[in-house]
């Protein structure tokens, strides 16, 4: 930059700046307002400055998956005893002398009879007891 | 973030008014800036408030003269001379005139007057490059920052607004 070059623009700085001096009442006023109005505003948070926790979070989120649908799983029946379950069905369905069996009222009357009442099973438990 | 909005606000409304070539518009334009700043802006470090506060401003300038564009040509498509819904005149759109600044008492309001008029007929980017780093004081680096463009594109801005300034204001030159 020249000494010319640099009275030119220092000539114009200083003119500018003194033309802020002379900004009239009303726009000072409301210049002012402005200013107050900005400084009332609350930061705005900007979602994408958090994701850095989006890997907790997805951790955080499988292994709340994990423990409610995996853990169960594993306490519930065996593929084996499921298995045998299914095939005493079919072997029930396949068999017509047993589907015969299971379809008659009077089976269900005789397997009630058969089979002890927890009342029964409370009074032969005392009676036991009793003997010994 | 207070002392800076106050230390600049009088800059700042002069650069947009100088650019728009209207008070209420140039106050909008401060507006939008200020509170944008504040909104997204104020957990950055002070040093930095300067360039982008003026990025912001130059940003809602652009916006305001692709408006002007738009309306400009959307009022030549209907040939309709002036603007019957907000009732201004399309001369108030223009680029400010000398009296157009009536709060401007200088000791040398010749001078002044002169610049007003020949920074006005500047080309906007031109006029915003110049006006960043004489009065603002803004590095090439901080005034492409704000004017989003390179740092060469910078350098041409305020050479060839410089020279035209040097032509306007030549009888006021030593």
């Amino acid at each position: 930059m020249t000494i010319d070059e640099k009275t030119f623009t220092d000539r114009i700085q200083s003119s500018l700046t003194a033309s802020t001096n002379e900004i009239d009442a009303d726009t000072q006023h409301r210049l002012h307002a402005i200013r107050r109005q900005a400084l009332q505003q609350k930061p705005q948070k900007v979602w994408w400055k958090n994701i850095v926790w989006a890997p907790v979070a997805g951790v955080a989120f499988c292994s709340v998956m994990a423990i409610m649908f995996i853990l169960p799983a594993q306490h519930s029946a065996s593929p084996a005893a499921v298995s045998g379950e299914y095939t005493a069905m079919f072997e029930v369905v396949e068999s017509p002398d047993d589907l015969d069996a299971i379809t008659d009222p009077e089976f269900y009357l005789w397997l009630d009879e058969t089979e002890p009442s927890p009342n029964k099973l409370n009074s032969m438990n005392d009676a036991t007891a009793h003997t010994a | 973030m207070e002392a800076f909005l106050a230390e600049i606000e009088r800059r700042a409304f002069r650069i947009a008014q100088l650019a728009t070539g209207n008070r209420d518009d140039a106050l909008d334009i401060v507006q939008d800036a200020m509170i944008k700043l504040v909104q997204k802006y104020s957990d950055q470090p002070a040093a930095s408030w300067k360039p982008l506060f003026y990025s912001i401003l130059e940003s809602r300038i652009m916006d305001f003269h692709r408006r002007q564009s738009v309306r400009n040509r959307f009022r030549s498509w209907l040939d309709r001379p002036s603007d019957e819904e907000d009732g201004e005149d399309l001369l108030e759109q223009q680029p400010a005139e000398i009296s157009s600044f009536p709060d401007i008492q200088l000791q040398d309001a010749e001078f002044m007057g002169h610049l007003n008029s020949a920074l006005s007929e500047l080309p906007l980017r031109q006029q915003q490059v110049f006006l960043l780093r004489i009065w603002e004081g803004l590095d090439i680096s901080d005034t492409a920052t704000a004017m989003q463009c390179s740092e060469s594109s910078v350098k041409t801005h305020y050479s060839r607004a410089l020279e035209k300034l040097r032509i306007a204001l030549k009888d006021f030159q030593p």
